[in-house]
C-alpha cells in the first residue's frame, strides 16, 4: 500500500516546546529540516516535507496566506494533504482566505499552531493566553493535524485541543479566565483518535478551484453612538465593515453613510440584534460571522465580481456553516 | 494511573485470544485500562471525563501509558505510536512472532526512544504486559506491603480515620495507602519526575 504523503506549509505557530530548545521553531527556511527531525514521529503517519512562508514574528498577512495557497496550488497532485502550521491568534482570518481560494477541495488542508511562545516573544514581555498545561502539547497536536491530514476529510479545518472545526467558521473566544480558545462548527472530535461526525466534506473527484485574489481595501468599523461616520469614512475605500451591538444605534449614521461612499460600494453590517428591514440596498446584513470572517471575505468578493448585485448574491451562497 | 490498549479490529480467534491475555494481565494491576478491544465505545473514568470536558485535552493526551497490539496493520497503531514519542509517554508495542509489523517499514527499532518498547511475543503475552508495567515506576501491581512505618497520630486524626472507614472492608492503613496513592497519581511534579527518570 502506497504510503500517504503530507506536506507542510510554516506561517508561525511552530514552537514545539516551552522553552524553546534548538530545532524548535521554525524562524527561516533552513531552520525546516532541523524542526522536521525535531518531530520525527510523524514520519510513522506519512512522509512529511515542508515550505516554509513566514516566521509570523510580525504577525501573518493576506499576502502569506495567497502565498501558502500558491504553495498548494503548485504541489497539489503530489500530496494525499496538507498542513498549515500557523500563528494561533490569526488562525481564524488565515481558514476563512485559504477556504475562499481553495475551492472544491478533494483533499485536507489543516490548521493547527503551537501555543508556546519563541524566545524572542517571552523576551519582549509577551505572555501567552493559550491553554498549555503540558510541555508535549504543541506536538500532540501536531501528530493530530497530520492525522486529519492524512483521513477522508476534504476540506479546510483546523485541529484545536479535542476538536476539529470547518475552519472559516472558526472563531476566536476568551473565557472568564483570559484565556484564548477557539470556537466554531465542530467536524470531528479528537479522543483516543479522530473521529468525524457526518458533516464533513469527503474526499472525492473535485478539480480544484483556485482564485486567489483579493482587493484589500475595506475599512473595519466598530460603531459607537456618538461617533461621526462622516469621519471615519473620509478616506474612500471599496467596502466596509460595520460592527455595532444594535442595529438601531447605527441605521441613522449608516444610512446616511451609505449614500456618501456611492451605491455600489458594498457595507456588510454585523448587528448582534436588531431589524435589518428598510436598510439602503449597499447594506448587505450578515448575521452570525465573525468580523474576521466579514473582512477577509469582502476583501475577496470585491475582487471577485465587479458589481453590488453579484457581490450580494456572492455573499449570500458563501456558507458560513 | 491510566492506560490506553489499542488492538485493531479483528475477527481472528487467535488475536481476540491474545487481546484478552493482554486485558486479563492488566487486570491483575490497580490502573485504570480504557480500551477498544471489548466495547466499541472506550470507557474513561468519570473524573478523567470531567477533567477533559473543562480542559478540552484530547483523551489520548492524559492517558499515562499505552499498549498496542500491532500486528494487523492499521492506520491507528502508527498514529498512536506516534502519538506515544510525541507525548514522551511509555508505551509497548507488541506483535505476533512471525509477522513484520507495517510500521517498522518506515521506522528502524534504533530510531525508537527508549521509553518505547517493541516486543514480538509468542504464545503467552501476559508477562511481557507485566514486565512493561514493573519498568513504569509507580505503576502498582497489587504488590503486599511489606515495609513497616510507623506514624503518630492525633486524636483528632483516629477520629476522622474511623470516621472514613467503619462499616467499609477497608482498614485506615488502607485507606492511607489509597490517600497517598492518589496523591502520588495528582502530583504533577512527581510525574513529571517519573517520565525524566524513564527517559533518561
Amino acid at each position: 500500500m502506497k504510503r500517504p504523503s503530507v506536506h507542510l506549509l510554516f506561517l508561525g505557530g511552530t514552537t514545539l516546546d516551552e522553552r524553546d530548545r534548538p530545532g524548535s521553531t521554525i524562524r527561516r527556511a533552513k531552520d525546516v529540516e532541523r524542526w522536521l527531525a525535531t518531530i520525527g514521529e510523524m514520519a510513522i503517519i506519512a512522509e512529511a516535507d515542508g515550505t516554509f512562508i513566514t516566521s509570523a514574528a510580525q504577525g501573518t498577512h493576506l499576502d502569506d496566506w495567497r502565498q501558502a495557497a500558491a504553495e498548494i496550488k503548485d504541489v497539489y497532485a503530489t500530496y494525499d494533504g496538507f498542513v498549515v502550521v500557523h500563528q494561533l491568534e490569526s488562525i481564524p482570518a488565515a481558514a476563512t482566505a485559504l477556504s475562499l481560494m481553495l475551492q472544491k477541495l478533494d483533499k485536507p488542508v489543516v490548521l493547527v499552531g503551537s501555543p508556546f511562545l519563541t524566545s524572542e516573544e517571552r523576551k519582549a514581555g509577551r505572555v501567552s493566553t493559550w491553554p498549555s498545561t503540558r510541555e508535549y502539547g504543541a506536538k500532540a497536536s501536531i501528530i493530530n493535524a497530520v492525522q486529519a491530514a492524512v483521513s477522508d476529510v476534504a476540506e479546510v479545518v483546523t485541529v484545536f485541543g479535542s476538536h476539529i472545526f470547518r475552519g472559516r467558521t472558526v472563531q476566536l473566544t476568551r473565557d472568564t479566565d483570559g484565556r484564548s480558545g477557539f470556537t466554531g462548527l465542530t467536524l470531528g472530535k479528537i479522543d483516543f483518535g479522530l473521529r468525524f461526525l457526518g458533516s464533513q466534506v469527503m474526499r472525492g473527484q473535485r478539480a480544484l478551484q483556485y482564485r486567489p485574489d483579493f482587493d484589500h481595501q475595506v475599512a473595519l468599523i466598530e460603531f459607537v453612538p456618538g461617533m461621526d461616520m462622516a469621519t471615519v469614512t473620509a478616506t474612500p475605500t471599496h467596502g466596509y465593515v460595520v460592527a455595532t451591538e444594535s442595529v438601531g444605534a447605527v441605521a441613522g449614521p449608516l444610512g446616511a453613510m451609505a449614500g456618501r461612499v456611492g451605491r455600489e460600494t458594498p457595507i456588510v453590517l454585523l448587528a448582534t440584534d436588531g431589524a435589518t428591514a428598510g436598510l439602503a440596498p449597499n447594506i448587505i446584513p450578515l448575521s452570525g460571522w465573525s468580523r474576521n470572517q466579514a473582512v477577509v471575505t469582502l476583501m475577496w468578493v470585491l475582487a471577485q465580481a465587479p458589481t453590488l448585485a453579484k457581490r450580494k448574491r456572492l455573499l449570500a451562497t458563501l456558507e458560513k456553516h | 494511573m491510566h492506560l490506553y490498549f489499542y488492538g485493531p479490529p479483528s475477527a481472528k480467534a487467535t488475536v481476540r485470544q491474545s487481546y484478552r491475555a493482554i486485558k486479563d494481565a492488566l487486570d491483575q494491576t490497580d490502573i485504570y485500562v480504557s480500551t477498544n478491544t471489548e466495547d466499541e465505545q472506550v470507557q474513561v473514568s468519570a473524573e478523567l471525563l470531567a477533567e477533559t470536558k473543562q480542559s478540552d485535552t484530547p483523551l489520548l493526551e492524559r492517558m499515562d501509558a499505552f499498549i498496542i497490539e500491532g500486528t494487523t496493520s492499521d492506520p491507528q497503531v502508527g498514529f498512536l505510536l506516534a502519538q506515544a514519542i510525541a507525548q514522551r509517554k511509555p508505551a509497548l508495542y507488541l506483535y505476533q512472532r512471525g509477522t513484520v509489523p507495517q510500521v517498522f517499514n518506515h521506522l528502524s527499532r534504533r530510531e525508537l526512544p527508549s521509553y518505547i518498547r517493541v516486543v514480538a511475543y509468542a504464545d503467552t503475552v501476559g508477562p511481557t504486559v507485566l514486565d512493561f508495567l514493573h519498568s513504569i515506576e509507580g505503576i502498582k501491581i497489587r504488590e503486599v506491603p511489606r515495609l513497616k512505618f510507623t506514624l503518630r497520630i492525633t486524636g483528632s486524626i483516629e477520629d476522622y480515620l474511623h470516621f472514613k472507614t467503619h462499616n467499609t472492608k477497608a482498614s485506615k492503613a488502607d485507606y492511607l495507602r489509597e490517600q497517598i496513592e492518589k496523591s502520588m497519581e495528582q502530583d504533577e511534579d512527581w510525574q513529571q519526575y517519573q517520565r525524566k527518570r524513564r527517559s533518561t
